[in-house]
């Protein structure tokens, strides 16, 4: 029992290797031949290894076990190896194989761990097969391991830097991505390795804003930081007067101390007045409203980065009047964790620095309650400080007054402190206040009466300045300090006491000299810093009795026996062991006593006097939290106020915006001549009678096929996900006007060209074309009379990234093999589409899904025999080892058709015996959706050689309905469900829709032209060029049928 | 992000330590535990952020363990404690409430596990708790000792296949037998009344926890019969902000299991439950002392007659210059630490017929001089059924076919309740 009771408690591994710390008997039990055994040995080297101890010399014997089958081994095998991999990297390479082999698991989180490890080991020498390693993963069908790749490309930039080119493309690659969990982390990876290329983002921004608010919370925070940079270079300032205003808050701090307060309103008044003309004025770039609209939600986030984060990016890009809004939010962190408070203080400290007015309406949120840490205290009271106005003075003041009763010193004297600063501020309370710190110089504790006293002596030396607009007795103050030095024993407050009585000994004249007999007497035992003050005091008072003119015989001997003080502190001073006071006492001796030397400059002697007596600058007070200014808030550097290693500064606004157009959908094409040319389009074009309906009709059953072999359910997963594509895709639009075009021009009826036979026309028409799609034709005109002005306006560009990622990956499941004759073994397949290219060009990329029906496992599935034609290819996947019952397991195969009707035909073997399967190529996957658009733009302009084909379609009714319901949109989407192409531009009244894409056994360019016809409600103009007629024709067949369903 | 994590016991042992970015030797823990040595004898806090030449060490102590995150380079430090918090909640949850050495001793495999998982290059990789408890079970007494004896493995062996995608807080395929869910609507009053029984702050801090039994992906949507009064919540990510801000309810999928929904504040509270009455005075060598608690009479809502204050419990830190006191109560029981100077009122239940007080004199240390504050008194209570925002729920709609059967539950307690003799 007992040992039983000791196996439950992990915690015998930690005692137990004290005693038992042989490192061989690990290894054996490494060696041996049980998992339970060598779990058991790797918990005792994780422990000992936890201890502190160097348990590297195992590392061979542990790096064996990174094969084993044992998820519970395996992992403690990985954890060990990332710990030590760096000293024991020759052994760590060892490893790598295994670790290879795992990214190919079936398990999704099987290969990202594996990813993980193998890149956490920190060997320069395998930054090679990392890479290979992501760039597999970046092609992952799972988002996790996706997610997994997005972090491993930071790790490869850290661990040689030579990669971060390479990396860099690769992060383009993820940032591609639509799935939230990817997207976040690559955000996070773009922080890391490459925070300022900003051009990587242009693309994505606007999906990015747009997502945000599903991003795990640890990538919300990072995004906000790059998104605010981001806004910072790339959008105007909102308003103009937004960094002025900053600049002349600050001066105003400084400079309007003393004024008095109506004058200050009057200040703030015209400020806010001036913003909210400046906001009237500015126009906020759209994309720039977007992320201030998008970002807002995220201040109710439960985590305090992410609420920090929003916080600052509106304090920094949003328009002042509505970086309001995040006061409220702030302030609620203070209810979290005290490390949280301090960091949150921290922030608000600087940020009421630039912008009290922010934090005003929470005055109460900042007083101290007990138990709140020191450092909290501390800004919780500069904060009090700079929020006091006139109008709340009374309320922070009493508040003080309860705070200076605590028994904790340290913080009544930093009570004291922001007394002083209110007093400063605040005229108003000024005398107020002197009273209260002078009555706190009773207090028996020191501390208190020594922070009292220098907070005076500032409160003197400004006020005494002003001049005698107050009725405060300073003699009075100056005299019961002068009493104090009797009693107070802090160097701090008596070197400001002294200082004190030297600068107005002419309000005491008759207690003066007396202090300075005291202060002689007790020179030697006196601090550092008071002993130059009692140097100051006498020179100061040497000259105050020193008056020629004075016939005051009592003054005179005053003077007398003042400067026999004097030079008997100065005779004490020569001998002093610090050489600041020996220094100071012979200068003072040379300045003041002429003695008998003439060399004495005349003019020092002249201006002796005024060296020692004159006015002196009122002090000025800076606090950390100012200096933190030049950190971006809710950095570290913030906080440790010194630049961190990584830390960039934030951007300023640029002066001018840069284009904006940058983060348009890259697929934005220009038709070069379409603004120089006018021309009659649609006239008397001789081929228009021409008839269509092919006449070869019979092959469409072949595609038809296509259609019939989805089963029920998909078919209506299929149109949910639709309707929602077509709602996003509305969303997208939304600005755009809604009206639909009126059908005012007279369209040729059904016309076919068959590209050889009519290659003169095609240059005509294809200009047409390019007018029309940007809407200038001539009836068009004349109905609005817009002319050329407006043609711009009526591009609207699509954004295929939008719409074509709402498009699923793979097209519709087919049957490869079923069940039923095949002895339990059900296998689907689907082509895959979307980001992820095959390794060689002209090859699909076949989705495999395989399940088990039958109630055993079955074993050993493979590709047999192929029976292929010329040139077509099948990569085949590995062996499956096992199937159980009724699981499912994905495969991924490239095949290369190189025919557009010959299907594939191969055998898949299992242990229930062989069958014969075939795959058909199918039309709408033999194109791929990737086009250079400059190649595009020159096709269609200059298309002279290029084939076509073009024909009017009367649409199927449920089409009909799409394109009343949602436009040409809704067509587009139901054809890139079936067809593989790109789509590259729509006209804003969605009349008409460019398609592109390259086929893959030819490669050649294909281009997809499909426009409503005015006049006629159920037909389109379909036109499709190309130089492969094969697919030219089929494509237009699978095209006719998809419309006329 | 991160570059390396150290969890220290509290007398300054490493327990735990884990690398992300190459070694960093244990010695910079010096560094730390210099500080904490040092905030231990001033009396002081040690401060979350300390710069060492070469390193940032950012930390929280919770319970009675440090966890010291060392930084190299720029990052956003509530972010990093926030990780850490992270990393102890999800300590709290599979090794029970407290974390202390033992405890992490006790489970260091599943703490170097859990912390694999959880980061990766220092970043926070997978942190939702029921996606983490699929991949490495919790313990249980149970289990370990089943594992202790069998010796059968914590790691499950069915890793998630389900999707890892957009709702990453739920797995799919959670069957109950009866659908359940519990709200608990709890309300925290944070105030200081100064010593003419004025509120100098007064705000309540509310929370709701949801415990969540249903099978399925139940869609819910709650609404409030005074949702107006909610203009400063934070929510839990499940939570979709869009409908927050159109139509003030709240639309979410839930995490299987307990969870807190939101949280919110609600100023402008003006009635409190409670009176307490401090009359302290000191004079030469000695001091009166009259403390006198009761209900106020509040608008309690329908149930006013059954709501009791329960738990009461006053605590009075007098100066260290008191020597004894002799005081006594005429409700509940009273103590006084001797080392501390902290007088102890545990009332309970405030009774109906009469109201607890509590007098008496304290004596001074011979030759101390009176302090020249009063204490402030720190008072603690709990109302069950009543929330005293007046927050309340007012329907749940559920997506799935099943009907949930709901449950709802207020208490309002004392937060930081101050009170100023």
């Amino acid at each position: 029992m007992n040992t039983v009771l000791n196996n439950i408690s992990q915690s015998r591994y930690f005692t137990d290797t004290a005693t038992n710390t042989k490192i061989e008997e690990i290894k054996k039990q490494l060696d041996g031949p049980s998992d339970a055994q060598k779990i058991e040995a790797m918990k005792k080297l994780i422990a000992m290894l936890s201890k502190g101890r160097d348990v590297s010399e195992a590392f061979p014997a542990v790096v064996k076990n990174v094969i084993s089958k044992n998820l519970e081994l395996k992992k403690l095998v990985y954890m060990y190896l990332v710990h030590y991999s760096e000293i024991q990297h020759n052994s760590a390479l060892l490893s790598i194989n295994t670790i290879h082999k795992s990214l190919y698991d079936q398990n999704q989180v099987i290969r990202a761990t594996s990813l993980r490890v193998m890149s956490s080991i920190r060997v320069v020498e395998i930054v090679e097969v990392i890479v290979m390693a992501i760039e597999k993963c970046l092609k992952d069908s799972s988002p996790f391991v996706r997610k997994a790749a997005a972090f491993a490309i930071s790790k490869v930039c850290l661990l040689d830097s030579d990669k971060q080119e390479a990396m860099i493309e690769y992060l383009d690659v993820l940032l591609n991505d639509n799935s939230i969990m990817v997207l976040g982390a690559a955000m996070v990876t773009f922080s890391e390795i490459c925070p300022d290329r900003f051009d990587l983002l242009h693309q994505h921004y606007r999906k990015i804003c747009q997502l945000l608010a599903d991003f795990d919370e640890w990538s919300q925070a990072v995004t906000l930081g790059v998104l605010m940079k981001y806004a910072r270079t790339q959008f105007k300032s909102p308003d103009s007067s937004i960094d002025d205003r900053d600049s002349n808050k600050k001066q105003k701090k400084k400079s309007t101390s003393f004024y008095s307060d109506d004058e200050d309103e009057d200040d703030s008044v015209s400020i806010s007045k001036h913003s909210f003309n400046s906001m009237d004025n500015e126009e906020i770039d759209p994309d720039h409203r977007l992320l201030l609209k998008s970002t807002l939600p995220l201040l109710q986030s439960r985590n305090n980065a992410v609420v920090m984060a929003v916080s600052s990016l509106y304090f920094y890009c949003a328009p002042v009047i509505e970086a309001q809004k995040v006061g409220k939010s702030l302030v609620r962190l203070l209810r979290n964790s005290p490390e949280a408070q301090y960091i949150v203080l921290t922030n608000i400290a600087t940020m009421v620095t630039m912008r009290p007015n922010m934090f005003e309406p929470f005055l109460s949120e900042f007083f101290i309650t007990s138990g709140d840490p020191e450092y909290c205290i501390k800004l919780k009271l500069e904060i009090l400080t700079r929020l006091a106005t006139p109008s709340n003075i009374s309320r922070i003041l009493k508040e003080f007054k309860e705070y200076v009763k605590n028994e904790d010193k340290i913080f009544v004297a930093a009570t004291i402190h922001s007394i002083g600063t209110c007093a400063t501020n605040i005229p108003d309370v000024t005398e107020s206040c002197i009273y209260g710190l002078v009555s706190l110089l009773s207090n028996p504790s020191s501390v208190v009466v020594a922070e009292s006293v220098v907070v005076l002596k500032r409160l003197l030396q400004m006020n005494a300045k002003e001049g005698n607009t107050s009725n405060i007795k300073y003699e009075n103050i100056i005299l019961h300090l002068g009493k104090l030095l009797d009693t107070l024993q802090v160097a701090n407050a008596r070197a400001s006491i002294i200082w004190v009585i030297g600068e107005y000994s002419y309000k005491v004249p008759l207690v003066a000299p007396d202090i300075l007999r005291k202060l002689a007497k007790s020179f030697s035992d006196e601090d550092d810093s008071v002993k130059l003050q009692i140097l100051v005091l006498g020179s100061k008072l040497y000259f105050q009795f020193n008056n020629d003119n004075d016939s005051n015989s009592n003054n005179r001997k005053v003077f007398e026996k003042v400067t026999l003080l004097f030079q008997y502190v100065l005779n004490q001073a020569k001998f002093d062991l610090n050489y600041d006071v020996r220094d100071n006492s012979r200068m003072l001796r040379h300045l003041l006593f002429s003695s008998d030397d003439q060399q004495k400059p005349a003019q020092l002697l002249t201006h002796a006097r005024q060296i020692v007596i004159n006015e002196k600058p009122v002090p000025t007070e800076t606090s950390i939290s100012e200096d933190r200014q030049r950190f971006i808030l809710g950095s570290l550097s913030h906080i440790v106020n010194h630049s961190a290693l990584g830390y960039q500064s934030l951007p300023s606004f640029p002066e001018q915006a840069p284009d904006p157009s940058v983060r348009q959908p890259i697929q934005k094409w220009v038709a070069p001549n379409m603004m120089n040319e006018k021309k009659i389009i649609f006239g008397n074009n001789p081929n228009n009678d021409a008839s269509f309906y092919s006449d070869d009709e019979q092959e469409d059953d072949e595609d038809y096929q296509d259609y019939e072999e989805y089963d029920d359910d998909e078919n209506e997963e299929q149109e949910e996900e639709e309707e929602e594509d077509q709602d996003e895709l509305e969303k997208f639009f939304d600005d755009s006007p809604k009206k639909k075009k009126k059908p005012t021009k007279k369209a040729a009826k059904g016309r076919i060209y068959q590209g050889e036979q009519s290659e003169d026309d095609n240059n005509g028409d294809d200009e047409d074309d390019m007018d029309e799609l940007f809407g200038l034709k001539p009836s068009n005109k004349s109905a609005n009379g817009n002319g050329q002005e407006n043609l711009m306006e009526l591009i609207n560009v699509l954004d295929s990234e939008s719409l074509y990622s709402n498009i699923s990956t793979t097209s519709i499941k087919k049957v490869l093999l079923k069940q039923n004759t095949s002895g339990g073994l059900g296998i689907e397949y689907c082509f895959v589409r979307g980001a992820y290219q095959p390794t060689q060009p002209s090859y699909n990329i076949i989705q495999l899904y395989l399940k088990n029906h039958s109630d055993e496992p079955i074993t050993d599935i493979s590709i047999g025999t192929k029976n292929l034609i010329d040139g077509a290819d099948i990569l085949e996947f590995e062996t499956i080892d096992s199937i159980d019952s009724q699981q499912v397991v994905e495969k991924q195969m490239e095949i290369k058709f190189n025919s557009t009707s010959q299907s594939l035909k191969f055998e898949i073997l299992s242990n229930k015996g062989s069958n014969q399967v075939s795959i058909l190529p199918i039309i709408g996957e033999l194109v791929i959706p990737t086009l250079e658009i400059n190649s595009l733009q020159e096709d269609w302009c200059h298309g002279d050689n290029v084939e076509k084909q073009q024909d009017e379609i009367e649409m199927g009714d449920s089409t009909i309905v799409k394109i009343q319901d949602g436009g040409l949109d809704s067509v587009l989407l139901y054809i890139l469900e079936s067809v593989n192409l790109k789509p590259i531009a729509i006209n804003q009244l969605k009349s008409i829709a460019y398609l592109a894409g390259t086929t893959l056994i030819k490669n050649e360019p294909l281009y997809v032209e499909i426009s409503k016809i005015s006049n006629n409600n159920t037909n389109l103009l379909c036109v499709i060029k190309c130089n492969d007629t094969l697919v030219l024709q089929n494509l237009f067949k699978k095209l006719r049928d998809i419309l006329t369903k | 992000m991160l570059s390396s994590l150290f969890i220290l016991s509290d007398t300054g042992d490493i327990l735990i330590e884990k690398h992300w970015k190459g070694l960093i030797n244990r010695t910079i823990c010096e560094y730390f535990w210099d500080q904490v040595l040092a905030s231990k004898k001033s009396n002081g806090s040690i401060p979350p952020i300390i710069s060492t030449p070469k390193y940032y060490l950012i930390n929280i102590q919770r319970d009675k363990v440090y966890f010291l995150a060392v930084l190299q380079s720029e990052v956003q430090p509530l972010l990093v404690i926030d990780f850490l918090q992270r990393i102890y909640e999800t300590f709290v949850s599979y090794f029970g409430s407290t974390i202390t050495d033992g405890s992490i001793k006790d489970h260091f495999v599943h703490v170097y596990q859990l912390l694999d998982e959880m980061g990766d290059n220092g970043f926070p990789f997978t942190t939702e708790l029921n996606f983490l408890k699929e991949m490495i079970k919790p313990t249980g007494v149970l289990s370990s000792v089943i594992s202790g004896v069998t010796g059968s493995s914590n790691v499950t062996d069915a890793l998630p296949n389900g999707s890892l995608g957009a709702i990453n807080w739920r797995k799919t395929g959670i069957k109950y037998a009866s659908n359940e869910i519990f709200f608990d609507v709890i309300e925290e009053i944070d105030c200081i009344i100064d010593n003419n029984g004025h509120m100098v702050s007064c705000e309540v801090n509310g929370e709701i926890l949801v415990n969540c039994k249903l099978s399925g992906m139940p869609d819910l949507t709650l609404t409030f019969n005074n949702p107006r009064m909610l203009d400063d919540v934070s929510f839990h990510p499940c939570v979709r902000y869009s409908k927050w801000e159109n139509d003030r309810v709240l639309s979410f999928i839930p995490p299987d299991g307990q969870f807190k929904l939101f949280t919110y504040r609600v100023k402008g509270v003006t009635q409190l439950p409670l009176f307490v009455k401090p009359q302290i005075s000191f004079g030469e060598g000695g001091g009166r002392v009259n403390v006198s608690v009761g209900p106020k009479v509040t608008n309690f809502g329908p149930q006013q007659s059954k709501t009791v204050i329960e738990d009461v419990m006053v605590t009075i830190p007098f100066s260290k210059s008191v020597s004894t006191t002799n005081l006594t109560c005429n409700v509940g029981s009273y103590s006084m630490e001797e080392a501390t100077k902290v007088c102890k009122w545990n009332i309970g239940k405030i009774p109906k017929e009469r109201s607890p007080l509590l007098s008496g004199y304290v004596n001074l240390i011979p030759g101390q001089p009176a302090p020249e504050s009063n204490p402030s008194l720190l008072v603690q209570f709990k109302i069950t059924g009543f929330a005293i925002s007046g927050l309340s729920i007012d329907v749940l709609t559920c997506s799935e076919a099943y009907k949930p059967y709901k449950g709802v539950r207020a208490i309002t307690k004392a937060g930081k309740f101050q009170v100023r003799a």
